[in-house]
């Protein structure tokens, strides 16, 4: 799906052996033109790619095809392993939030800016959902299994994974820097005053929550809030769970909790009501990524959450890059999250009794 | 309130928006008084310039900030990344300037073709202390950007090996091959970069489900004065060691060869850096590819955006390569 050389009325009419006019005139319905000159005329433009250029501004034609995968169990939401990106987006999908940017349209939106067309795919078993002839590249949104991605990476199309990463399929990953979006969210409550801060994951088993554990761990060392050589604590760290936190609260031995998804958020903060605890009046609340698929909590809740438009737009880049330059892969590309301030976090109560 | 056009300043200026575009370009056909006058009440009126000044942008300098340290003996990874900007800056009709931090000095000096105007956008090559990058960009008027070594809450764009991903890669492959006491050999509180790397390795451990063992984990150097000397490796060793340099690598392969322990025979190692300095043909171990031609390219990149005045929110930008498959790993039999 290369542009080819432009083909032009002279092109024809000299093929023809007749004037440009009456190829013009043949073209444009004119008079002047027998019916068979014509439809030969026509054909002939057909035959070389003619288009005019009132055809071209109309269709604007697509530089080339990109297929955007996504895999059929993400729709029902019950994957624990999907990055907070591509889950939340695909909830947002569903329908379930509405007024908001989700992946693919982000992805289809950024892909027409540099003249692609991007088609969303559904995976349904080993069979690619398209003809490889008529694509020019794959975007895997959301983690996938690595024979998977090995079994549509043999129709030999340039691809880009995106939301995610696997270190044993070598392709390129653009990613939510969800470590560093980790110590950006600390820093934040910091700021506010906070020193006991504590952490909560519903899913310590997501990958994305392993980086946001790292992340919290070496913030807390930054700060100087734990102690380096208290390396043991990092595995502890994958044990804390919402109830813990909601605990830790309740004793006063926490003014703040990060959370890894807006999932554990939400649940911390049922806990949190439950025991009588005032947000942010007693306790500030923060997640790491994981968009809420309710756009009321989405509003509400402090988060640093993924750039879907930073991301989509260097997937994009980078699909683009490998289609046009034949460039190979070159790794994980890490986008920093967008902090987002909600009602949920507040000054540290005993900032000053300290 | 609406952004200001063209037809905004020549209304003004009672000239039309041709003449106006043409002086903002610095076209023919419109005088240089004429042009000036355009200038001054594009500023006045608030008017974005961003776009003109892109015009003018090749051509410009950039200034190149590294430690005395680095420079003084060549051959050095920094003095390689420090040939590779500018190479990447003369590739793209700019000037580099360089100015040295003075070795052996705690607080550097404040780079001076700053405050004498002679650049239009720095690049601080290296770990310099968290004081004297915070008084420089709290003080300078030029875009700059951080080659090789980052502090998170500073408002820099930096451009770093991608450090918690390479120590991943480098991790993995160990555990593919069979590994599963895994050492660690760095100093991760001397080093942002070493930190990132050190919680890399833990990432590895963490996604396969094999626990950390403290007693695997060896320092090479001094906390504070960050000198080598001796390497404290444990009695009872490790089938494999990530080290999170090629130099630390260095010494742990010396340490070990004189208890008469072969690499790979015995101990299977990877590092990091894919760089050793004055043996870059003769380096022995499967590492992790520093890319200092991008990370290079990238630094350039970046400053070159903001000096024609891209106005994004300062970030972090990783580099990502592969590990560079040597000898000196092996596959553990079961």
């Amino acid at each position: 799906m290369r542009p080819r050389k432009k083909i032009k009325m002279e092109d024809i009419a000299s093929q023809m052996g007749v004037s440009v006019v009456t190829v013009s005139n043949a073209l444009s319905g004119r008079k002047g033109v027998s019916r068979e000159l014509r439809e030969k005329i026509v054909r002939k433009a057909d035959e070389m790619g003619y288009r005019s250029e009132e055809t071209v501004k109309k269709s604007a034609e697509p530089e080339g095809k990109i297929a955007i995968l996504t895999r059929e169990e993400d729709f029902a939401g019950k994957s624990g392993e999907l990055t907070d990106f591509s889950g939340a987006a695909l909830t947002a999908e569903k329908g379930r939030m509405s007024g908001e940017q989700p992946a693919s349209a982000e992805l289809i939106r950024e892909a027409r800016r540099i003249n692609y067309a991007a088609v969303p795919f559904e995976m349904r078993g080993g069979e690619l959902p398209f003809n490889p002839e008529k694509m020019d590249g794959m975007i895997f949104l959301g983690r996938m299994k690595p024979e998977t991605m090995e079994n549509y990476l043999r129709c030999g199309l340039p691809a880009v994974g995106c939301g995610f990463y696997d270190l044993h399929v070598q392709m390129d990953y653009v990613v939510d820097a969800a470590y560093h979006n980790m110590m950006d969210l600390v820093r934040y409550l910091a700021g506010l005053g906070h020193r006991k801060i504590t952490f909560a994951t519903v899913r310590p088993g997501a990958a994305s929550s392993m980086d946001k554990m790292l992340g919290f761990w070496a913030s807390l060392v930054r700060m100087g809030l734990t102690d380096f050589d208290d390396q043991c604590a990092i595995e502890n760290i994958s044990k804390y769970t919402a109830e813990r936190a909601a605990g830790c609260a309740a004793r006063g031995e926490a003014t703040a909790i990060v959370c890894t998804d807006a999932g554990t958020q939400r649940e911390v903060m049922r806990l949190l009501g439950e025991r009588g605890m005032r947000i942010p009046g007693d306790i500030s609340v923060a997640a790491c990524g994981g968009l809420s698929g309710i756009k009321e909590e989405a509003e509400a809740f402090t988060a640093c959450l993924p750039d879907l438009h930073g991301i989509a737009e260097r997937t994009v880049h980078f699909i683009s890059r490998q289609i046009r330059k034949g460039a190979g892969p070159s790794g994980i590309h890490a986008v920093a999250g967008v902090m987002h301030v909600g009602q949920t976090t507040g000054l540290c109560w005993n900032q000053k009794t300290r | 309130m609406a952004d200001v056009t063209l037809n905004d300043i020549a209304r003004e200026m009672h000239v039309s928006a041709v003449t106006v575009s043409n002086a903002l370009y610095g076209k023919k056909g419109v005088s240089a008084e004429t042009a000036e006058a355009v200038r001054e009440k594009a500023v006045e009126l608030g008017f974005d310039l961003s776009k003109y000044e892109k015009k003018k942008r090749s051509g410009c300098t950039i200034g190149i900030y590294a430690s005395e340290a680095y420079i003084s003996v060549g051959d050095s990874f920094y003095w390689e990344l420090y040939q590779k900007t500018m190479y990447q800056a003369a590739r793209r009709h700019c000037y580099t300037m360089l100015e040295i931090a003075p070795m052996g000095e705690e607080n550097p000096p404040f780079p001076q073709m700053v405050t004498e105007g002679k650049i239009d956008g720095l690049i601080i090559i290296g770990k310099m202390k968290r004081e004297f990058l915070e008084s420089v960009l709290a003080a300078a008027r030029i875009p700059v950007v951080l080659l090789d070594y980052g502090i998170p809450e500073l408002p820099a764009d930096m451009v770093l090996s991608n450090n918690y991903v390479g120590a991943m890669r480098a991790t993995q492959y160990l555990i593919d091959l069979g590994h599963r006491e895994i050492g660690f050999i760095g100093t991760p509180t001397t080093s942002e970069n070493v930190m990132s790397r050190f919680l890399g390795y833990r990432r590895s451990l963490m996604a396969n489900h094999l626990p950390y063992r403290s007693e695997f984990y060896v320092e090479e150097r001094d906390r504070r004065t960050e000198d080598v000397d001796g390497i404290p490796l444990p009695e009872k060793l490790p089938t494999a060691f990530f080290a999170s340099s090629d130099y630390a690598a260095l010494f742990v392969l010396e340490a070990l060869e004189a208890r008469g322990i072969r690499v790979p025979a015995d101990v299977s190692m990877t590092s990091y850096d894919n760089y050793l300095a004055r043996r870059p043909h003769s380096n022995p171990f499967t590492s992790y590819n520093v890319d200092m031609e991008q990370m290079a390219k990238t630094a350039v990149k970046i400053i070159l955006r903001k000096i024609a005045g891209d106005d994004r929110k300062p970030s972090f930008h990783f580099v990502d390569s592969e590990l560079v498959i040597r000898g000196s790993a092996r596959a553990l039999q079961k």
